[in-house]
């Protein structure tokens, strides 16, 4: 019995040692210390999703309910953005330089990160991502957005820590490109080799099979029900103690898609944090101290409600109305449309009071780049009519609003159909503008039948709607240069049409081609000025990002850009 | 009879190409594809929609698309998804069962109260019990059911009664014993399943209620009254046979709507049913799963009339196939 406890001792010391042994093949060599205070290990979070993901495929995720659970927490990228500055931080890379004619770039990776599965990250897996991405059968955004002139950058691995990217111009863009995630070469390479890439990592995964260096990996996946993710025991994150983060070790990720559910379940104390809606609000400060939580206004979001004039030469209708063309390309009355937005009353009613008023096309949580000394039309009729008096329009005996010709104007003003908020901005946009005598149609429609006519058929008159941006304006390429497909009022244009959309052209080609960051805030400044000055699109209010957030939760710091989980991995929860 | 069943089912192959054809191209004759969304997007290139819409096949003409997609069939495959990039079958299989059991729920509710409630409600025309039973029907009948949920849901958290608000399993189900399995499921069963079952009920009650009063009055109770039978005779075995015929057809017509009843529902408790995506995948245009929702909800109609044919044919003896 004895010699069998030995023998097993010795044998379980064997074994630790090769582990170790094994262990020390890959030393982390350039961790990351948390700044935060140190917190307690252990714990499950609880949290609320609005939908299933559709895939845990990062590099074909397309929208928002796949990539809020693959993004950051299971897979990283070379480069992100912090969750409060906007500023670029060093993720996988530890470190990059750009060259002095800004062509090329070298990225020095952490040395010694593991994949979730233990096999080291190397810059083996960077180069096999940009395959992957650069594969034409891939489909994927990110190969567009990383074109630059047309041209997939030349990308060539330098040693095992070391990757260089050639870009054939400057194109200051470039660095936001390298937030693109990282997908480890060693699970996938025999899968994108047989040309079955895009069937891989679906819903019908086995979630062990899904592996990244984000702190986080998936545990299991019970659709329409929840998603539990545990701690990534390799992850390269320290706390201040040194030891491995995150603290947190398991993350349940409840689905629940109706808004209502996950207030009553936050309010029923089963999960930690909530993203509040405005009209929730007041009610949930009021429970705050009873419900052990704090509230946390983060300030308005990336996401923008707007109305787009048609000004579309092309448009099938103006053969029959060819006056609606005269009317939204003058000026004066885009300006006068723009006096009339009540702002005030829209973030009272659309957005329960807890909003903020959107002038320039760069989103308020863009620190960087965001001009706040556009020209501005705060709600007035007195002007809106001044307005319409200098664009030549005058009110006939009925108070009816009349063009030169004596023409009443009339115009539809549509939006998609379900998204309450615009549907409610829509309602006062148009009782205001019917003070001023114009007659207005206004129609929630369905969504696809908008997006047709804002982008194929072209032969609407205005609509309401939103796009969604990030911190880099060069992401606007496609919107506000006037060969855009989404230069929603006269897209592809193969000569800009006036001298304004002209200057905005160039803004663009010399906002992406500078270097240095204060140069591009120069032109993205001047571009913003004009879209201001010119109202194309009138933009109207944006919604604020609320949050409730339970005491036990530490270390949190929501913000408008980086939500509720930018910092995951500092979070923890106290006993 | 046998040969009766198997004429209808054969009946029903040309009926369900019927649907399937109608369905597909009311589908593509609505504006937009599912690439709608996606041309929204500042990120995504002309070139990029064009490539998925090769790889989806919505570049070829919809006759073309049609008998594609019915090849699959035949051959067993309801095709991929393009929202989930993964066989459709993957994609509904766990979430058909859910729905199951809740409709299957919510009909022993509905059935199991009705008809007891229905029956006594006629045999005890406008006593106090009788109108209690019809004012609550109407209540029923008028609250609509996402804010039946909601209510229960609230008041499950005011008063802090032990039951779960969201979803089917809880978080530590992986962990429980069978029995504790099973205990849990019914736990989170039973707001959606109370929902979802008054909501029916009070329609069935107010017509076995009717047919009940109908038949009630018909000669033959009289004579069997003036022949001395028992009352519980009189009711259950003459009037109640009599009464239940047009109960069991309208049971045909709930099995087909086993699936598609309990959207709204799903959605405020988080079942995780069919519900909520198959009306996305319909309004967002993912052709295959929402045709697979349609055939699924069109074969559970064909099969639910035979069922309410055969029970037919089963209570009512003059009722006879050849």
């Amino acid at each position: 019995m004895k010699k069998m406890v030995v023998l097993t001792l010795v044998l379980v010391f064997l074994f630790s040692f090769s582990i170790l042994s094994m262990a020390q093949e890959i030393k982390l060599k350039d961790p990351w210390v948390s700044e935060r205070e140190q917190g307690q290990h252990g714990g499950t979070l609880v949290s609320a999703l609005l939908g299933d993901p559709k895939t845990f495929n990062v590099i074909t995720a397309q929208e928002t309910s796949s990539t809020d659970i693959v993004e950051d927490y299971i897979f990283e990228g070379l480069v992100s953005r912090h969750g409060v500055t906007t500023e670029f931080i060093p993720v996988l890379a530890k470190d990059w330089e750009i060259s002095e004619d800004g062509t090329l770039y070298t990225f020095y990776l952490r040395e010694g990160v593991q994949w979730s599965d233990g096999v080291e990250f190397t810059a083996d897996d960077v180069i096999f991502t940009f395959d992957v991405i650069k594969d034409e059968d891939v489909p994927t955004s990110t190969r567009d957005v990383m074109m630059v002139d047309g041209e997939f950058p030349e990308y060539r691995k330098v040693d095992k820590y070391t990757v260089e990217i050639e870009i054939p111009k400057p194109f200051a863009p470039f660095l936001n490109n390298m937030t693109t995630f990282i997908i480890p070469k060693h699970k996938l390479n025999d899968a994108w080799q047989a040309g079955n890439f895009n069937d891989m990592w679906g819903i019908d995964t086995e979630p062990s099979e899904i592996v990244g260096t984000g702190p986080f990996t998936l545990g299991e996946y019970r659709a329409g029900e929840r998603i539990v993710m545990l701690r990534n025991s390799y992850h390269w994150r320290r706390d201040p103690q040194g030891r491995p983060l995150p603290y947190i070790i398991r993350w349940v990720r409840v689905i629940s898609e109706s808004q209502e559910t996950q207030a009553l379940m936050f309010e029923k104390g089963q999960t930690h944090a909530l993203g509040v809606r405005g009209i929730d609000f007041n009610r949930f400060k009021e429970n705050a101290e009873e419900g052990n939580y704090h509230m946390v206004n983060g300030g308005p979001t990336f996401g923008t409600n707007f109305l787009v004039f048609n000004m579309n030469p092309r448009n099938p209708k103006l053969e029959e109305q060819p006056w609606k063309y005269e009317w939204f390309t003058n000026l004066n009355f885009r300006r006068a449309v723009a006096y009339a937005m009540d702002k005030d009353t829209m973030i009272d009613q659309a957005l329960a009071g807890y909003g903020s008023k959107q002038w320039s096309p760069v989103s308020a949580p863009n620190k960087v780049y965001l001009n706040e000394d556009v020209k501005k039309y705060p709600y007035s009729l007195e002007n809106a009519r001044a307005e319409l008096e200098a664009g030549g329009f005058s009110w006939d005996d009925n108070g009816n609003l009349v063009d030169k010709d004596g023409r009443r104007v009339e115009f539809n003003m549509v939006t998609n159909a379900g998204n309450t908020q615009r549907e409610a901005i829509l309602n006062i946009a148009a009782t205001e503008l019917r003070e001023l005598g114009m007659k207005i149609n206004s129609t929630p429609i369905e969504f696809n039948k908008l997006v047709n006519q804002l982008m194929s058929e072209w032969n609407y008159d205005t609509i309401i709607i939103g796009l969604t941006g990030g911190v880099e304006p060069h992401s606007g390429a496609n919107v506000w240069p006037s060969h855009g497909h989404l230069h929603m009022w006269n897209p592809q244009q193969e000569e800009p049409a006036t001298e304004w959309e002209a200057r905005i052209d160039e803004l663009f080609e010399k906002g992406a081609s500078a270097t240095e960051i204060e140069e591009r805030v120069k032109y993205y400044d001047e571009f913003q000025e004009i879209i201001a000055n010119r109202v194309p699109v009138i933009y109207t209010v944006t919604p604020n990002a609320l949050y409730a957030v339970r005491n036990t939760l530490k270390n949190t710091q929501p913000t408008a850009y980086g939500e509720m989980w930018w910092n995951i991995y500092e979070q923890y929860i106290t006993k | 009879m046998r040969t009766y069943i198997l004429r209808r089912f054969l009946q029903a192959i040309p009926l369900l190409l019927a649907i399937s054809l109608l369905s597909f191209f009311i589908m593509q004759l609505s504006p937009g594809s599912y690439l709608d969304t996606m041309r929204l997007n500042p990120d995504v290139s002309e070139e990029l929609i064009e490539t998925m819409k090769r790889q989806y096949g919505l570049d070829k003409s919809v006759p073309e698309q049609y008998f594609h997609w019915l090849w699959q069939i035949l051959h067993g495959n309801l095709g991929e998804s393009f929202t989930y990039q993964v066989p459709v079958t993957h994609v509904i299989k766990t979430r058909v069962v859910n729905t199951m059991i809740l409709s299957f729920a919510a009909m022993v509710i509905a059935w199991g109260l009705s008809i007891p409630i229905g029956i006594y409600s006629a045999t005890h025309k406008y006593t106090m019990g009788d109108n209690i039973f019809t004012s609550l029907a109407f209540v029923g009948l008028s609250i609509p059911n996402f804010f039946f949920a909601l209510l229960l849901l609230f008041l499950i958290v005011k008063f802090n009664v032990p039951l779960p608000i969201n979803g089917m399993t809880s978080i530590m189900y992986d962990f429980m014993s069978p029995i504790g399995k099973f205990i849990d499921i019914l736990k989170h069963l039973l707001v959606p399943a109370i929902v979802l079952g008054t909501a029916s009920m009070a329609t069935l009650t107010r017509i076995m209620r009717g047919q009940m009063i109908e038949a009630m009055r018909s000669d033959y109770i009289r004579t069997a009254r003036a022949k001395g039978l028992k009352n519980n005779k009189v009711v259950y075995k003459h009037a109640f046979r009599n009464a239940i015929n047009p109960m069991i057809t309208i049971f045909g017509f709930q099995i087909s709507m086993l699936l598609s009843g309990a959207a709204l529902t799903e959605t405020v408790t988080g079942w995780p049913g069919l519900g909520k995506m198959m009306l996305t995948a319909v309004r967002s245009k993912d052709l295959y799963l929402a045709m697979a929702g349609l055939m699924i909800g069109s074969v559970l109609l064909i099969i639910g009339n035979l069922i309410a044919d055969i029970l037919l044919a089963v209570s009512d003896p003059r009722i006879r196939y050849s």
